[in-house]
């Protein structure tokens, strides 16, 4: 599937000072987003941190209390007709029932606009590629958790959007379902398709997302590219054979940078030094006769940094979380 | 729109509970038509003979003179006589509203059927919606929400439509089927007023228009088909309960000056506007002699109040699913 885009800048969501409000509950607190064309967005947060409002709100579902959204250039109002360039799964995928996978795909497809023909070549497509064919005449209300899963990224994807918004696509899917559905999400960006991706695996966000945001409380605590936010929690490491040498060490080390001790014996040092500080800490170890017997980068997996950023207390995330 | 409304039709035509609607109301109908024809029982033939024994072994005219015991046998030979004329005339006015064209009027007197049906078809296609998670999915493949519940709602009316088609066809068929015309007619006949009939059809029409309506505004108030339902039955009992109070007003009692703005409620009009365009369209009463006004000008009020109701239903309705947040 390629999909024709136009060779702008502009952001393909934007939202600015988005607040929704129910009742005296504050879901999503003045959200500032900019999403770029092209490539997998990562949209991240706890439960409650409200993602999934702010997902309804995109997609005109929901309407605001304050703040503005724009869709592919236009406001996010139900009906746009930038709608007809986006495809959707939200929480839990729902369908008729009663009706096949290739029934239902036909109802959403006519709703969308779509012709009877063009369906016709679609359909078999978008169940092909989310591997449902062999299920494409049975009735949804039997299908499994994942089958609904596959089924839902198929109906994103049967009108062949420039933006394609998942919320917790591979909810419910097996191993082997978790794998291909990452390869269908990197095939889509690869196919020059925005894929803006809502999900709590955050293994999923690290591989497939190029730049990412992270809510809590209803606000962006950090929003930037992935590599950079994880390049920020990296930490020169060295381990020394004594709890000695590691001490002997510390203030050597602490002349690069921010250093601390860790283990029980407390054997290793982690220092927060510049980029390509690791020679010159092994110059000046050498320089009082310590030899570490291991030295290199110890890098923080997304985990980490999600765990540091929304256990944090919301003044100190909001100050010092943003890695962009 | 287009689009939409083929795929309401896969939607529907494919829904075994509205395909069972579809079924269920003509043979609700039919039944009823059926039932009612047959279950209209002919007296004995008039035998004089056997009645004057009878009467003699009561004890009629016994210890009176001959001619004087003979004078209040006749007389009461010739009561019985008259109510046997009465018993076989009320008969064949029984049986008369069977006979076509006056059995559209009697089918469509039934339509109390279809009305319960549109009820419960909105209150499934816009309900079940909510229920399934399915507006969510169909507002992010089309988020034009006026269309979609235009869609919805014209999809039920056409249904309805075709209902009393079906209902129209029945009051044709099934005097043939009983063969109703072969019934000896009463002995005063008024012609059938097409007019009337027309008034009952609009009538019905408008009212299927206003319980669509309304069932569309409590669907999507209350984001349940079968809470929608509950609301429905809620309605009807607040309804009698305000007309209880309110009839107890001098001016709007039976013969009030302002008794016809009663029938401004929905189911008092719908009642009112049945039995005037009845009236009008059929031209026979219950027993012989009773003479019906057959002036459709009352049936105007109801009609168009009803009319009001469907466009305030409708506009709420739209007006709610328009606005509201998508949650489920």
């Amino acid at each position: 599937m390629t999909v024709a885009t136009t060779m702008d800048s502009a952001p393909v969501i934007a939202t600015t000072g988005l607040v929704k409000r129910f009742r005296d509950v504050e879901a999503v607190a003045g959200i500032d987003l900019q999403v770029p064309r092209g490539g997998v967005y990562g949209f991240l947060g706890p439960n409650g941190a409200g993602k999934t409002t702010t997902i309804r709100i995109l997609l005109a579902l929901m309407r605001p209390s304050r703040g503005s959204v724009q869709v592919l250039g236009e406001p996010a109002r139900p009906g746009s007709p930038a709608f007809l360039r986006v495809g959707a799964l939200v929480e839990r995928p729902a369908f008729y029932p009663y009706l096949s996978a290739v029934d239902n795909l036909r109802v959403f497809g006519l709703m969308s606009g779509m012709s009877e023909a063009r369906l016709a070549t679609a359909i078999p497509e978008v169940l092909d590629r989310v591997g449902m064919t062999a299920a494409a005449r049975r009735s949804t209300g039997r299908f499994s958790t994942g089958m609904r899963q596959r089924l839902g990224i198929a109906v994103a994807l049967l009108r062949q959007p420039e933006l394609v918004i998942l919320d917790e696509p591979t909810n419910g899917l097996d191993p082997n379902g978790v794998v291909d559905v990452r390869q269908l999400i990197a095939g889509l960006a690869h196919d020059g398709l925005t894929v803006f991706l809502s999900s709590h695996v955050l293994t999923e966000v690290e591989q497939l997302c190029q730049r990412v945001a992270i809510l809590r409380e209803g606000r962006i605590i950090a929003e930037g590219e992935t590599q950079a936010m994880l390049r920020q929690g990296e930490r020169l490491f060295a381990r020394f054979e004594s709890a000695d040498e590691a001490a002997r060490a510390l203030p050597v080390a602490a002349s690069l940078g921010e250093a601390t001790l860790d283990g029980d014996p407390p054997t290793r040092l982690l220092v927060d030094a510049p980029d390509g500080s690791g020679p010159e800490l092994s110059k000046r170890l050498a320089a009082v006769g310590l030899y570490p017997a291991e030295l290199g980068i110890r890098r923080q997996s997304l985990e980490h940094v999600f765990i540091e950023l929304t256990h944090d207390d919301p003044a100190a995330g909001a100050a010092g979380g943003t890695a962009a | 729109m287009s689009g939409l409304l083929r795929a309401e039709w896969i939607r529907l035509r494919k829904r075994r509970s509205i395909q069972a609607i579809v079924i269920a109301v003509p043979l609700l109908i039919a039944v009823q038509f059926a039932a009612g024809y047959l279950s209209i029982s002919e007296p004995p033939p008039f035998d004089e003979a056997a009645i004057r024994a009878e009467l003699i072994a009561q004890g009629y005219g016994q210890g009176l003179p001959p001619d004087e015991a003979e004078a209040l046998l006749a007389g009461q030979v010739d009561a019985k006589r008259q109510e046997h004329e009465f018993r076989t005339e009320e008969a064949a006015i029984a049986r008369a509203v069977y006979v076509f064209p006056r059995s559209l009027v009697t089918v469509l007197g039934s339509s109390v059927f279809v009305l319960l049906a549109l009820i419960l078809l909105t209150a499934s296609a816009v309900g079940d919606e909510f229920g399934w998670g399915t507006i969510r999915t169909t507002l992010i493949a089309f988020g034009n929400r006026r269309q979609v519940l235009a869609a919805r709602i014209l999809a039920v009316g056409v249904v309805g439509l075709v209902l009393f088609g079906l209902v129209l066809v029945l009051g044709a068929v099934l005097p043939v089927l009983l063969g109703t015309g072969s019934a000896r007619p009463p002995a005063q006949l008024p012609a059938v007023d097409w007019a009337g009939i027309g008034a009952l059809l609009l009538g019905n029409v408008v009212a299927a228009a206003t319980v669509i309506g309304f069932s569309a505004f409590a669907t999507v108030l209350v984001r349940s088909g079968s809470v929608a339902l509950v609301a429905a039955l809620i309605y009807f009992v607040i309804e009698a309960a305000i007309l209880s109070v309110l009839v107890r007003l001098e001016p709007l009692q039976e013969g009030g000056g302002a008794a016809w703005l009663l029938s401004g409620f929905p189911l008092r009009g719908f009642v009112t506007l049945g039995n005037v365009a009845t009236a009008a369209a059929s031209g026979l009463g219950h027993f012989p002699g009773q003479v019906l006004g057959r002036d459709l000008g009352p049936a105007a009020f109801p009609i168009v109040a009803l009319a009001a109701w469907a466009v305030l239903f409708g506009a709420l309705a739209f007006r709610r699913f328009g606005r509201m947040d998508i949650v489920e």
